[in-house]
């Protein structure tokens, strides 16, 4: 018995000192904001880590169009389809998108090709399914197997995709992660330019070279020119909208087609310039182009991009800052043959549906190398968004459309702030307490403070040893578990004084206390938990940090109540009979109620 | 030292429960109202927006910065944040259709009031903006969430008591939260995620006391041959009363600091929780008591309980 109470306390007295251990990275972390990687060498490695609003820094929550994906691998799975049946002297009169349900329509010249195409999806298209047919029409849409594929895929490229822009940027320990089917997570920790930042990660950077239909002969394309924008100034009387009705040029731009597809020639789409305005001062005025869709190279083909110099307009104005790029070997011939075949031609460089510049091909450009030079701005701001192409360039498109559907921005002082008062409330509700437990319960309450404080160690090692991240609401859950401790203390010491009363002896007081008030204490905690593991599930950010560092804590706070505690007072107060006495003084044991 | 001395609180809970169980029903009543109008004020994690922390280097006037963004922004709402006099700190909240635009208006207009972010006049040091569709979502989700709470305690309690216990533990728990959500509607605070997870809290922590109560009435009832189930009530809420009331002192002496000393963020929720301790310590005794008694008749196995036939 003896022997077994001693063992007892030496392993929570490990316990404790383990704890200690595994906590101080943690401690090194919060208390040293600033230079987290000076911490000394003989420190375990795992520690906690300063949430966003404690630290300051960017969160982020990115949709992703992930429909968009599915849509165009339809389309692209369509053409290809088209193409392979032109050999069985089938021919589609036209493929269409029905955004609504994904699915893609085509119209074949006769009813009878829809067996064809039904044949080629049981064989080499088995990605295709069947949705419906009727006269000329087949509806077709991606079977669900591999349209799951194609969104895990795309979610999975666009988290890719994002890391690399952001390691290339150089921001010390992002967070990347995935939330939800469609959603991913993006925090910076103290990171400074959110703005540019955002435009980073957001830019779709799908680059493409697009030749202009009929530009080797200047009188032909002007007319169409001329046409474009009588076309889009009837569209937008007719429609009653400017470009400012919309938030982004993209959704002026698919207006646009929807009202004046129709009249563009045969394999041809309208995109913009964006210009400086000569006459106003901090305006743009949008240059329409009329683009090829067929004669194109992607930009995928780009192994490597850098800032360079350009000599200004004609070579004769100023310097200023445009994104030199280079092809890899499968591109490079590729880019040589279409500028081959189009000598003469123009050709516009396409940055997200936005053309960049539209030079002539003067001669077939071989090596595969070429410039983007870039709109407007001050040179700074050229400077720094040429450097920011080139991130995008070597790092690669998106595959999807990104969205930011949440933006939180908290700065490094209002961190610092939320950290200070994080700690003076901590460590103001812990004095509170054991204040509380020695002078009501006295060695007992003593004993209470060394577990409640073997508590928090042990919450805290735990989160390091998790690698969890500490927010201000996760304060608060430790400052509840701290709470939480302390109703587990009075439970037990409470429960000792009723048997103290019954007169029980000192061992009795002891085991009764701890055991009848056990069942008491699992309850309480474990309808606690259920609250704080629901609210891990639901919870977003900081809430997350609250709920895990309360769960945290009611572990910890089973352990010390139902051993660690246990194990102290069997071991230091056994028989003393003054010890035993719970707080209560003599006068106070014998009281009875009149 | 002892505040709550045994058998000094002897007070017959039960002869009570004619006046306080149509009170927390009138109270529930009222909260159910609250809830329904005005309802929530739903901060923008519900219903998207944008929430800005600014920090102006001279002094400004509310009116003023309220007249420089009420143009071009919809339901602007400015609260003075300034803890000093040498500070001039705002919390600007409003909402608009696209994210892009809100943040762009809310710069532009700043810029054009008080010049340009350059010129260190003024900062935004916290920015927060949430799509509308992301709040829907997150609406539902905290119901759900609420809801899920709820029967999975409810089913914990099943399983480690019986139906004697379960409609107590159950009421109170709808009784605290929907006191505590009428209360924050009433006071307009602004509904966060954050006090989601107060209230999520809640609903597990304020039936600890329940629990304990509920746990010594098991404990005791076979000493009560001869007596009422009143009695054994009246007896099993006595006798750990000390505790209650400690624990519920100590908890909401922690609420107080994290008000005090927690910064702006937690005041809200700090306070929701201080309420909620209150009110769960209140349902201890008025709610989940009552309900036992109630429940007891419904569903006790009087043929085996001695108690009964005791009484009989």
């Amino acid at each position: 018995m003896q022997k077994s109470i001693k063992i007892r306390f030496f392993t929570s007295a490990f316990i404790i000192v383990l704890s200690v251990y595994m906590l101080l990275p943690s401690v090194w972390s919060i208390t040293h904001p600033e230079n987290p990687e000076q911490m000394p060498k003989w420190l375990p490695k795992a520690a906690m880590r300063l949430g966003l609003d404690l630290q300051g820094g960017i969160h982020m929550v990115m949709g992703v169009d992930l429909d968009g994906v599915v849509g165009s691998q339809l389309l692209a799975y369509g053409h290809s389809l088209e193409r392979s049946l032109e050999k069985d002297g089938a021919k589609f009169k036209a493929i269409k998108l029905l955004k609504a349900d994904n699915h893609i329509e085509i119209e074949t010249t006769n009813p009878a090709d829809a067996d064809k195409i039904s044949s080629k999806i049981s064989g080499d298209f088995n990605v295709l399914e069947f949705v419906g047919q009727k006269d000329n029409f087949v509806v077709l849409g991606l079977t669900r197997l591999h349209e799951t594929e194609v969104r895990d895929r795309a979610i999975a490229q666009s988290i890719e995709t994002i890391r690399n822009r952001i390691d290339e940027f150089g921001v010390a320990e992002p967070v990347i992660a995935r939330k939800g089917d469609d959603q991913v997570l993006v925090q910076f920790p103290g990171a400074q330019e959110p703005e540019r930042l955002k435009d980073l990660i957001g830019q779709t950077a799908k680059l493409s070279f697009q030749i202009l239909p009929q530009s080797n002969d200047p009188a032909a394309y002007s007319k169409i020119e001329s046409e474009l924008t009588t076309w889009i100034a009837d569209a937008e009387k007719a429609g009653n909208y400017t470009r400012d009705t919309f938030p982004r040029l993209s959704e002026y731009r698919e207006r646009l087609l929807t009202d004046i597809g129709a009249k563009l020639p045969k394999d041809t789409e309208l995109a913009f310039e964006r210009l400086n305005n000569p006459n106003v001062v901090d305006s743009i005025v949008l240059k329409p182009y009329l683009l090829s869709t067929v004669d194109v190279l992607s930009g995928e083909y780009i192994e490597n991009a850098f800032v360079g110099m350009d000599q200004g307009p004609g070579g004769m104005g100023v310097q200023r800052p445009v994104v030199s790029f280079s092809m890899n070997p499968v591109g490079a011939p590729l880019f040589s043959e279409l500028t081959t075949k189009f000598r003469g031609y123009r050709m516009a460089i396409v940055l997200d549906g936005i053309v960049k510049s539209a030079p002539n091909i003067e001669g077939a450009i071989t090596g595969g190398s070429g410039q983007i030079t870039l709109g407007t701005g001050n040179f700074d701001q050229i400077s720094k968004d040429a450097h920011d192409l080139t991130i995008v360039l070597r790092a690669g498109a998106l595959p999807a459309n990104i969205e930011v559907l949440e933006e939180r921005v908290i700065g490094p002082s209002m961190g610092r702030d939320a950290l200070e008062a994080g700690k003076t409330s901590l460590l103001l509700a812990s004095l509170l307490v054991f204040v509380f437990l020695c002078t009501y319960y006295g060695y007992m309450g003593f004993l209470g403070t060394i577990s409640t404080l073997a508590n928090i160690c042990i919450t805290f090692a735990l989160l390091g040893m998790m690698h969890a991240t500490l927010t201000l609401p996760g304060i608060a859950g430790i400052v509840l578990t701290i709470g939480m401790a302390v109703d587990a203390l009075v439970i037990i010491f409470e429960r000792m004084r009723e048997e103290l009363r019954a007169g029980r002896s000192p061992q009795q007081v002891i085991e009764l206390g701890f055991d009848n008030a056990f069942s008491s204490i699992l309850d309480s905690n474990v309808t606690t938990s259920i609250g704080a593991f629901i609210l891990l599930e639901f919870g977003t950010g900081t809430v997350r940090g609250f709920a895990l560092t309360l769960l945290v804590g009611i572990l910890a706070n089973i352990i010390t109540a139902t051993f660690i505690t246990k194990s102290l007072v069997k071991y230091l107060v056994r028989g003393n009979n003054k010890k035993i006495m719970v707080g209560l003084t003599e006068k106070e044991l014998a009281y009875t109620a009149k | 030292m002892e505040f709550f001395k045994p058998g000094q609180i002897d007070f017959e809970f039960t002869k009570r429960f004619k006046l306080f169980v149509p009170i927390s029903l009138i109270v529930m009543l009222f909260a159910i109202i609250a809830l329904i109008k005005p309802g929530f004020n739903y901060g923008i994690d519900f219903r998207g927006g944008v929430e800005a922390h600014v920090i102006f280097k001279n002094k400004i006037e509310a009116a003023d910065l309220r007249s420089a963004l009420e143009s071009k922004l919809d339901n602007v709402s400015i609260v003075n944040f300034s803890d000093s006099s040498e500070r001039h700190e705002f919390l600007v909240t409003a909402q608009g259709d696209s994210r892009e635009s809100v943040t762009k208006i809310l710069n532009e207009s700043l810029a054009a009031k008080y010049g340009s972010l350059g010129d260190d006049t003024w900062k935004i040091e916290r920015l927060d903006v949430v799509g509308a569709r992301v709040g829907a979502d997150l609406r539902r989700s905290a119901l759900l969430s609420m809801l899920y709470t709820c029967l999975l305690i409810a089913l914990y309690m099943y399983w480690r008591f019986d139906m004697r216990f379960t409609p107590g533990v159950l009421a109170c728990i709808l009784h605290d939260l929907v006191i505590v959500a009428g209360f924050i509607s009433i006071t307009r605070m602004e509904f966060s995620t954050t006090l989601v997870a107060a209230l999520l809290t809640l609903a597990g922590y304020s039936i600890n006391d329940t629990v304990v109560v509920y746990d010594r009435i098991r404990e005791v009832e076979g000493k009560f041959l001869g007596k009422t189930r009143e009695e054994l009530l009246n007896h099993a809420i006595n006798s750990t009363i000390s505790r209650t009331l400690m624990t519920a002192i100590t908890t909401l002496g922690s609420c107080v600091i994290i008000y005090f000393k927690g910064g702006p963020t937690l005041k809200d929720f700090a306070l929701v929780l201080f309420v909620g301790i209150l009110v769960g310590t209140y349902s201890t005794f008025f709610v989940s008591a009552p309900l036992y008694l109630w429940a007891d008749k419904k569903f006790g196995n009087h043929a085996k309980t001695a108690l009964k036939a005791g009484r009989a």
